[in-house]
């Protein structure tokens, strides 16, 4: 197992290599796209607005090389505006996403009276894949961190979806194939999120083993 | 779900206790991380607030290593600001560990400055401190460690960071601070709306149920404290049992999957 953060340059990617060394993971934090191609898992981890990271997904090249691993079978996780570059487009700039999964991404609604804040800033349940592929391990409604003010609230086709709510229902993370995303921040989320990522990195190699 | 957060005050390699906004110095981190095993004490926390609290000259690069060492013994979120001046200084607290930045002093001497950290870093990652005295009439905003009045009426200044990028809005009453008299409600009611960004009320906590108080009320998203003193060790577990007795909700966690979760994938490696 070969781990590869890709640091845009924005990402704490700090605590993402603490949750993956606690976990023994082999990893690289790395700025050069072309250490994909030695990755068993890419991990695009993400703080930051989304124009200045896809510029900066665009200026390194790393659009290439993040769709060519993703071909490869190999599994990809994106971590909150990690996981929204995945998808086409977002409310909060005009540059492309990577576009690997359809869908647009578009801002939380404030309802203040609701207790809606945004950005949504919190702690909050996860519904809809209880103790199933990447909660495994977990209870019916575990609590990861989110710190978000867009996100997806449709997502097409069949595969692992989780919820969460505010002010109205939004994707919290999915795997559709190789390509998972979590809304939340696993590698802030107590113990609850390093077993979240240890059922990506778990699930991943199964996956390798079987198209190798 | 609504938040608990420590609050850590570093002044070049000791951490402070507060009163009035005077400090007192406790302990370098040595003696934080012999009273505070953080990686059991976070289990009781939403978030961690480090802030740099140096009157005069700082040390900038002591303290991002201070951040580190607190962010890597952890993982939960970590805030970390005091005397932000640049896109670089933002820069270097988040690659040693901070997931997001505290903003004070900046929204009044640069506010240009803090819309191009939220542009850069997104609006989630700026939480705008806001240090508030008791007035004849309602509240006075201050910046530079409550020396220097902002000149204009509270409404206003939150109207005028949220104009700048803030995501987040952290209220400290200089009036409570250090005291263990109980949170400032006041500083929100006298809020005129309800503000879009989550509120963070800090500066008086000395006991769980003031930490209850303020998070049963209804603009209150998070509460913060910086007593170093009160909360040493399990107590923030206490709190959030405290905390669900009396019906707020907050996020448990299970405290087992951590020490499950060591090393398993140690062999694959």
């Amino acid at each position: 197992m070969h781990v590869v953060v890709l640091d845009l340059g924005t990402s704490n990617v700090r605590s993402l290599s603490a949750a993956l060394a606690f976990l023994g993971a082999r990893h690289s934090v790395v700025t050069d796209p072309a250490m994909i191609a030695t990755a068993t898992h890419v991990v695009l981890p993400g703080v930051g607005a989304w124009d200045a990271a896809v510029h900066a997904l665009d200026a390194s090249g790393a659009r290439a090389a993040l769709a060519a691993h993703v071909r490869r079978g190999r599994p990809l996780l994106g971590i909150c505006l990690g996981m929204q570059l995945l998808f086409e487009a977002s409310e909060e700039g005009t540059r492309p996403g990577l576009g690997l999964l359809p869908g647009r991404l578009r801002r939380l609604v404030a309802d203040a009276h609701a207790g809606h804040a945004v950005p949504h800033a919190r702690f909050a349940p996860v519904h809809g894949q209880a103790g199933r592929g990447l909660f495994e391990g977990l209870g019916d409604a575990p609590c990861f961190y989110f710190t978000h003010s867009y996100a997806l609230h449709a997502l097409e086709d069949e595969g692992e979806t989780a919820w969460c709510h505010h002010a109205a229902p939004f994707v919290a993370a999915f795997a559709r194939g190789p390509l998972c995303g979590a809304q939340f921040h696993p590698e802030k989320s107590q113990g609850t999120g390093l077993r979240f990522l240890a059922n990506f990195l778990a699930r991943g190699a199964a996956e390798v083993a079987c198209a190798a | 779900m609504r938040r608990v957060i420590f609050t850590l005050l570093h002044d070049r390699g000791r951490f402070q206790l507060s009163r009035n906004f005077r400090l007192q110095a406790i302990g370098d981190m040595r003696w934080l991380l012999g009273n505070y095993a953080l990686p059991q004490v976070s289990r009781g926390l939403d978030e961690l607030l480090v802030l740099d609290v140096t009157r005069g000259a700082r040390d900038p690069m002591a303290f991002a290593a201070a951040v580190e060492r607190i962010a890597g013994e952890c993982f939960i979120p970590v805030t970390a600001g005091g005397g932000i001046a640049s896109l670089d200084d933002a820069r270097t607290l988040l690659r040693h560990g901070a997931d997001k930045l505290l903003v004070n002093g900046a929204f009044h001497t640069d506010p240009t400055l803090c819309r191009s950290l939220a542009d850069t870093f997104g609006r989630q990652c700026i939480v705008a401190g806001i240090d508030v005295r008791r007035a004849a009439s309602g509240y006075d905003v201050l910046t530079a460690h409550g020396t220097t009045p902002v000149g204009v009426p509270l409404d206003d200044w939150v109207a005028h960071v949220q104009a700048h990028g803030a995501g987040e809005l952290l209220f400290q009453s200089i009036d409570r601070d250090g005291t263990g008299m109980g949170l400032d409600l006041g500083i929100v009611d006298a809020l005129a709306a309800q503000p879009d960004a989550p509120v963070i009320l800090m500066g008086g906590v000395g006991q769980d149920a003031h930490i209850v108080e303020g998070l049963m009320h209804a603009r209150v998203s998070a509460v913060a404290t910086a007593n170093l003193l009160n909360f040493i060790g399990d107590a923030f577990l206490d709190t959030r049992t405290a905390l669900a007795a009396a019906g707020v909700s907050v996020a448990r966690w299970d405290d087992g999957e951590v020490v499950a979760l060591r090393d398993r994938f140690a062999e694959a490696a």
